[in-house]
């Protein structure tokens, strides 16, 4: 982008009172941008008076909208009727010139053909000077001086653009600036007076009021106007082929106004502006040390982000000047300048004064290269200006032939960015080339990719193909680069009567051949412009529909920084298209945008919105609803994730249900993926949360879409995952009074046998396996916990009768015995009435049925570890069952391997005590039982007991805060099985230690552990003093006790 | 839906704040709001067609219907509450969104019934009168609800509606039977407005002694309120427009700098009127330009009026050639293509 000519040098006191005047570019050719000068233009005309809403004609409202739809000639022939309607102010009908004057400016701003530009400028400034002269007490003449002298300017800015600058063209552009250099003049003696007459101080406004912002008005418009007079004049001297020799009067001028104003306002970025334009005056007068002293001090002023350009600029200054003493001071220009590329910023990279920054720095480089002596310094000052200058070159400028030509002498023939193409004589003509270039360069590309195909053949002369498809490329980039820049220029030559028509072929063919050429963002701005300048004609959909594209994939490729931006301009142009054309099928790709952008801004009542909106028969409908329904579900788990009771979670699953039955529907077999079968898996569990059993399994069996009927298609995962929601549905349905248990069974055991099928041998797909069988009786397990009784029994027979299946199926297949084992004690313990054994009934055979399966593997098992493990889970079971002997004997086989494992030792105290708990009726044996739960058991050949019991484990965990739960809960069946022993024993003084235990315990932990436990605690002492016979007040007791104590 | 789940949420919220507020079970405060008044509050007694009797402290008190600018009944769901809202903000979209989630079958009373199904309907109307919605089912419906509820006090309303549907598609004879009902009215703005309305109609068929006749009529009339001075000036209107096609340029011109130094901007119906009228004296004269540029004040000035900028619209498309613009016409085609299909059938 070229650099921004126009900048604001000083604000008024209204916002809408910016005056922007123009920056000139170094060389004697300033280069002003046809989009550039529009924006300078706009801005001049925006410096109107507000509109006002009173009785009458709505002149200035209608006139700002006439502007605004570009009917300047219907404004013209308003203002020149103004007087024949009634209730216009007489403050707009003296205006009527300055407005005049406005339509004419952006008119020129607004068409690209240069004699019109010129034709509007000049009846502009004609309006201009007359309205100055027929009023020159109207509060908005200085306005309108402001507004000439920029005008002058500009106009004198695109006359120094004219490719023929002869020197009638020069003349004629020095007259301009001259011109506006004493409109500047006018403007500084007339505010001078003006601002003598008011007041310095403050301003009482309710006797003048308005005053105090005139006055700011009026000292804004006074320093830019001595800016601008200066720089006029020196803008004039640089018309000239010799500026310092023919134009030195005007520079010196020119010079001593800026020395002036910088001085005078210093701390001002209009101050800083005028000490560079000082420092280039003097470069240009061959006064390097004024000139570097200039640019120094512009270097120092603060750090201010208006001041960057400028300071840009005059690095610039001092880099030419460096490289321009002798002999050269390169290295000081490298020092100077380097830093500012470096620390570009991503918005000045592609501005002038970067690429020209650039451009001398190469040469400093250069001139190291050509002054070191060491091979390093020369290569690596080589390697700089060659970086400095490829980057430069990328960038389209005035800088660019010499960059290239600069490149050409490293060495480096640089490509050819910007194909040369001849001009064409018309928009059709350029839009026939354009045709015939992509047209080839589609015949092109099916070459390529033929070639494409030939290269993987057997025998192929890969090398060949390469060069051949390398050449193939290249020919089709350089054709649609043409193509291109044919389109441009044929579009710069528009004229107002041209067909629209043809117009908008040329926009539309432009738009698709940028995105063919990858510039998404131009593809983006071009079709947007056609479907918003041709709303409802098939070619602004197409342009519409590139734009739309373009933008996806934009979103698809951002960084997430970036994204929103993105996706805001993919929601305007969708929100646009639908708009527009609703019912054309083509822009279902846009509510399909939009749905994807508002999902992925989870903003979801937004694409509920569009999903409504969108006809039934669109291809992505069914896709989006699956999406929805889908994300319904996610919301339904993370609600029941947060909270297992929430009872909003259960209306979600209706609405899912909904989407995805209807995402599902419009599916055949051939379009299912895996993700279509993701789909419908989870539609099924949906059913099944549900209860709707007998639908949850016709949509797994669904011809088209089933996840049963299909699952082959999908992956090993997926398979596990839809067969085990298979047995979920089956055994929901075994669970209903009329099942038919055996046919059920049947079916469940056949969908095992599948599963064992997808498993094979092998040993990580057989792991899988049980892992989806363990999360089934997860899943059956909370079916249970919240179930009622009659239902809990029957879901626990009919997971009986599948796990038998299973194992029976599985004979002596390890793997799947231990799953189904440890499935049964999960599902077992799971079935207990009670938390303490013995489990009795379903439960007990249950436990029964996963001991013989484990025992079955440990007969088998040879590894130590999976022994021990077998025999932990063993020695659990039979605790549940009450089978406390044998209990025993697992948990001493486990300690005996491995005496650490704490849970093993956890489970072995537990044995012992709940022995006691069941021996109640025989004191004695209880007694025992408890004390065993304390000390232990099973003394090794030193004597040390191998089962620890509470106390040891008490003491082993006391100091590792790892394992602090474990402490006090060592700590707190110590007591009760002391209590417990005392009372089977009828002896007070082993039940009184229960209390002291928990004395002692509270004295160092004041809070017991955790407020579960100290509940317990509270909970064991009330039955100790009740025991007892004394008060009972659990820990409150010892509470006094000890504070008394301490 | 999540969103679904926040509305139950919000829609149990407002149901019990819309029992706190109507305070006792049994008790029926109704709420009318008339137009430049204070609300008055109680029950309402009677509703008919002309409009409605209220007990206020122990006496009834009759509020004629063209002065009421809402009704809230005790016991209107807070769908409705919103809805009607938002229809009083021309905003019928949101209006209709609301209105559809009432539960009819929780309403107990025949007047707030009466009142959903009004206030739907206009908003389908509205909607279907700038291009964004169906016509045909919303005047279908408007007549269900003039049969079903005839003595609403949105009678004459839903009738004026009514016609306005009707010259929208067309159907001139239809949108005169229509007007002709508010002669019904008690109210004078009503019986005025008839006459104004049937005088439109009879200039858009080309029946220019006729609309004539009725705008004079208007014009000549005795007006007590803002509202029958202002249908004054909209006969105005009409009458320049006559004027203007009777080749009377002059005389339509004066009028309407008259009605033009006196307008007020945001009143943009009327300055719709007026424009076109001046347009369409421009016209007959064959002051293209002139013309082009009263019927753009409408365009790009004053375009909510769905039938003053159908007809700015029209004209424009027509003009825009002859002052050698073809492309602007076709710009104009757009935009009526888009924004009003299928208008005047």
């Amino acid at each position: 982008m070229q650099s921004s000519i126009v900048r604001t040098i000083a604000k008024g006191p209204s916002q809408n009172r910016r005056i922007f005047l123009p920056v000139s570019a170094r060389t004697n050719a300033p280069r002003v941008a046809p989009p550039v000068l529009f924006t300078a233009v706009m801005v001049i005309s925006s410096v109107v008076a507000p509109c006002r809403v009173v009785a009458g004609e709505p002149a200035e409202l209608f006139l700002q909208r006439l502007r605004s739809a570009e009917y300047f000639d219907v404004a013209l022939g308003y203002l020149d009727a103004l007087e024949s309607y009634p209730g216009v102010s007489g403050e707009l009908l003296q205006a009527k010139h300055l407005e005049r004057a406005q339509v004419y400016f952006e008119a020129a701003g607004a068409t690209r053909i240069p004699a019109e530009q010129e034709k509007y400028f000049s009846a502009g400034e004609q309006d201009l000077r007359q309205f100055i002269d027929e009023n020159p007490s109207h509060p908005r003449v200085s306005e309108a001086r402001i507004i000439l002298g920029t005008r002058q300017l500009i106009h004198a800015m695109v006359l120094s653009r004219n490719p023929k600058q002869d020197d009638e063209i020069k003349e004629k552009t020095r007259k301009e600036y001259l011109a506006a250099a004493q409109t500047f003049d006018k403007i500084i003696d007339t505010l001078k007076e003006e601002l003598a007459a008011m007041p310095t101080g403050p301003i009482n406004e309710s006797e003048n009021p308005g005053l105090t912002e005139r006055r700011e008005q009026y000292r804004g418009e006074y320093m830019q106007a001595q800016l601008q007079a200066a720089h006029s004049r020196r803008l004039a001297a640089e018309t000239y082929s010799k500026p310092a020799e023919q134009g030195k009067e005007l520079l010196e001028e020119a010079l001593k106004r800026l020395l002036d104003f910088s001085e005078k306002y210093r701390g001002y970025p209009p101050g800083t502006r005028a000490m560079l334009y000082a420092g280039q005056i003097q470069q240009l007068l061959g006064d390097q040390k004024a000139a570097l002293d200039s640019y120094q001090r512009v270097q120092e002023q603060v750090d201010d982000d208006r001041l960057r350009s400028l300071k840009i600029e005059a690095a610039i200054g001092t880099v030419e000047l460096r490289l321009a003493e002798d002999p050269p001071a390169y290295q000081l220009a490298i020092d100077r300048g380097q830093p500012w590329v470096d620390g570009a910023r991503p918005n000045e990279k592609r501005t002038n004064e970067v690429q020209r920054l650039r451009l001398e720095l190469a040469k400093a480089y250069l001139e190291k290269v050509a002054k070191s002596e060491k091979p390093k310094d020369k290569n690596d000052a080589t390697k700089a200006a060659r970086q400095l200058l490829n980057d430069a070159r990328k960038i389209p400028g005035a800088h660019v032939e010499e960059t290239r030509s600069l490149l050409a002498t490293l060495g480096v023939e640089p490509e050819e960015q910007t194909v040369e193409v001849e001009r064409p004589g018309s928009l059709n003509e350029a839009l026939t080339a354009a045709k015939t270039l992509i047209e080839s360069s589609d015949q092109l590309a099916l070459s390529q990719q033929v070639l494409n195909r030939q290269i993987n053949e057997p025998g192929a002369d890969k090398e060949d193909i390469e060069t051949q498809l390398d050449e193939v490329g290249k020919e089709i980039t350089q054709q649609r680069e043409k193509a291109s820049t044919l389109l441009q220029m044929g579009l710069a030559m528009l004229a107002p009567d041209d067909d629209t028509t043809l117009v908008n072929q040329a926009r539309n063919l432009f738009a698709f051949n940028l995105f063919r050429q990858n510039l998404f963002h131009e593809a983006a701005v071009v079709g947007e412009f056609l479907a918003q300048a041709a709303p409802g004609d098939p070619l602004g959909l197409s342009g519409g529909m590139i734009a739309l594209n373009a933008y996806q994939t934009l979103a698809r490729d951002a960084e997430d920084s970036h994204r929103d931006e993105v996706m805001r301009g993919l929601s305007e142009i969708g929100n646009y298209l639908v708009r527009h054309w609703p019912d054309d099928p083509g822009v279902a790709g846009a509510r399909g945008a939009l749905i994807a952008v508002a999902l992925n801004q989870q903003r979801w009542d937004e694409a509920r919105k569009h999903l409504e909106a969108t006809p039934d028969d669109s291809p992505d409908k069914a896709n989006f609803l699956r999406i929805m329904g889908t994300l319904t579900w996610n919301s339904y788990l993370l609600k029941l994730q947060e909270n297992p009771e929430d009872p909003e979670a259960a209306e979600l699953l209706p609405v899912a249900a909904k989407d995805l039955r209807a995402g599902l529907k419009p599916l055949q077999p051939d379009q299912v993926s895996q993700r279509e079968l993701d789909t419908s898996l989870i539609l099924t569990k949906v059913l099944i949360r549900q209860d709707k059993q007998e639908e949850a399994m016709r949509v797994l069996e669904n011809p088209s879409f089933g996840a049963l009927t299909l699952a082959d298609k999908g992956s090993q995962d997926f398979q596990f995952s839809a067969l085990t929601t298979a047995l979920q549905v089956f055994i929901g349905q075994m669970t209903s009074a009329d099942a038919n248990a055996d046919e059920l069974t049947g079916k469940a055991n056949e969908i095992v046998n599948r599963m064992q099928k997808v498993a094979g041998d092998n040993p990580q797909s057989k792991a899988r396996m049980i892992d989806n069988f363990k999360l089934l009786a997860r899943d059956i397990r909370q079916q249970m916990d919240s179930a009622p009784p009659a239902k809990r029994k029957t879901l626990v027979t009919a997971f009986q009768t599948l796990m038998t299946g299973l194992a029976d199926a599985a004979q002596d297949d390890r793997s799947t015995l231990m799953m189904v084992g440890q499935t049964f004690a999960q599902i077992g313990e799971g079935a207990m009435t009670k938390p303490e054994p013995p489990a009795t009934g379903q439960a007990f055979d249950l436990l029964q049925s996963g001991r013989e399966m484990l025992m079955k593997v440990l007969a088998n098992e040879q590894d130590p570890e999976e022994r021990v493990k077998l025999h932990f889970q063993l020695g659990r079971m039979a605790r549940l069952q009450g089978d406390f002997a044998n209990a025993i004997k697992e948990f001493a086989e486990v300690v005996r391997i491995k005496q650490t494992m704490l849970t093993a030792q956890e489970e072995a105290a537990l044995t012992y005590q709940q022995w006691g708990i069941a021996s109640a009726d025989t004191p004695a044996r209880a007694a025992r039982a408890h004390e065993m739960a304390i000390l232990g058991s099973r003394p090794d050949d030193k004597g040390k007991n191998q089962i620890w019991g509470w106390n040891t484990i008490s003491k082993r965990t006391g100091n590792n805060p790892n394992f602090r739960d474990a402490f006090f809960n060592a700590r707190y069946h110590l007591a009760l099985n002391r209590y417990l022993q005392g009372k089977a024993l009828r002896d007070e003084k082993k039940m009184r230690d229960a209390i002291t235990f928990t004395s002692d315990l509270l004295r160092f932990f004041p809070d017991l552990g955790s407020p579960e436990w100290r509940t317990k605690f509270d909970r064991l002492l009330r039955d100790v003093q009740g025991s007892l016979g004394e008060p009972v007040n659990g820990l409150e007791a010892l509470q006094t006790v000890t504070s008394s104590s301490s | 839906m999540l969103n679904q789940t926040s509305n139950s949420k919000a829609w149990l919220v407002a149901n019990v704040l819309a029992l706190l507020v109507a305070g006792p079970v049994m008790a029926q405060n109704d709420r009318v709001f008339p137009i430049g008044g204070s609300p008055v509050s109680g029950p309402i007694t009677n509703v008919t067609k002309q409009g409605i009797t209220i007990k206020v402290g122990g006496t009834d008190q009759n509020i004629p219907a063209n002065r009421i600018s809402k009704i809230m009944f005790s016991g209107d769901p807070p769908e409705l509450t919103r809805g009607r809202e938002f229809v009083m903000d021309a905003q019928y979209d949101k209006a209709i969104e609301e209105f559809k989630k009432v539960d009819v079958s929780k309403i107990k009373r025949d007047v707030i019934i009466a009142d959903l199904a009004f206030y739907r309907f206009y908003s389908e109307a509205q909607l279907g009168l700038t291009g964004q919605g169906n016509r045909g089912q919303a005047a279908a419906n408007l007549i269900n609800f003039v049969r079903q509820h005839g003595e609403s006090w949105h009678h004459f309303a839903a009738a004026r509606t009514l016609g306005d549907l009707a010259m929208s598609e067309g159907k001139f004879e239809g949108a005169k039977n229509f007007y002709k009902q508010l002669e019904k009215s008690t109210a004078t703005e009503n019986r005025i407005a008839s006459v104004y309305l049937i005088g439109a109609v009879d200039l858009q068929m080309g029946n220019l002694d006729e609309a004539l006749n009725a705008f004079d009529k208007v014009i000549g009339a005795r007006v007590n309120s803002p509202e029958e001075a202002r249908l004054q000036n909209l006969a105005k209107a009409g009458r320049v427009a006559v004027l203007g096609s009777k080749g009377d340029t002059e005389a339509a011109i004066s009028e309407s700098n008259a009605l033009i130094e006196a307008l007020n901007p945001s009143d943009t119906e009327l300055a719709a009127r007026i424009y076109n009228a001046r347009g369409r004296a421009m016209t007959k004269a064959g002051q293209h330009d002139a013309a082009i540029r009263a019927y753009l004040h409408t365009h790009l000035m004053f375009s909510n009026t769905p039938d003053a900028h159908v007809e700015s619209l029209t004209a424009l498309v027509q003009l825009w050639p002859q002052v050698g613009k073809p492309d602007r016409a076709g710009q104009m085609r757009q935009v009526l293509q888009q924004s009003y299909p299928g208008w005047g059938g």
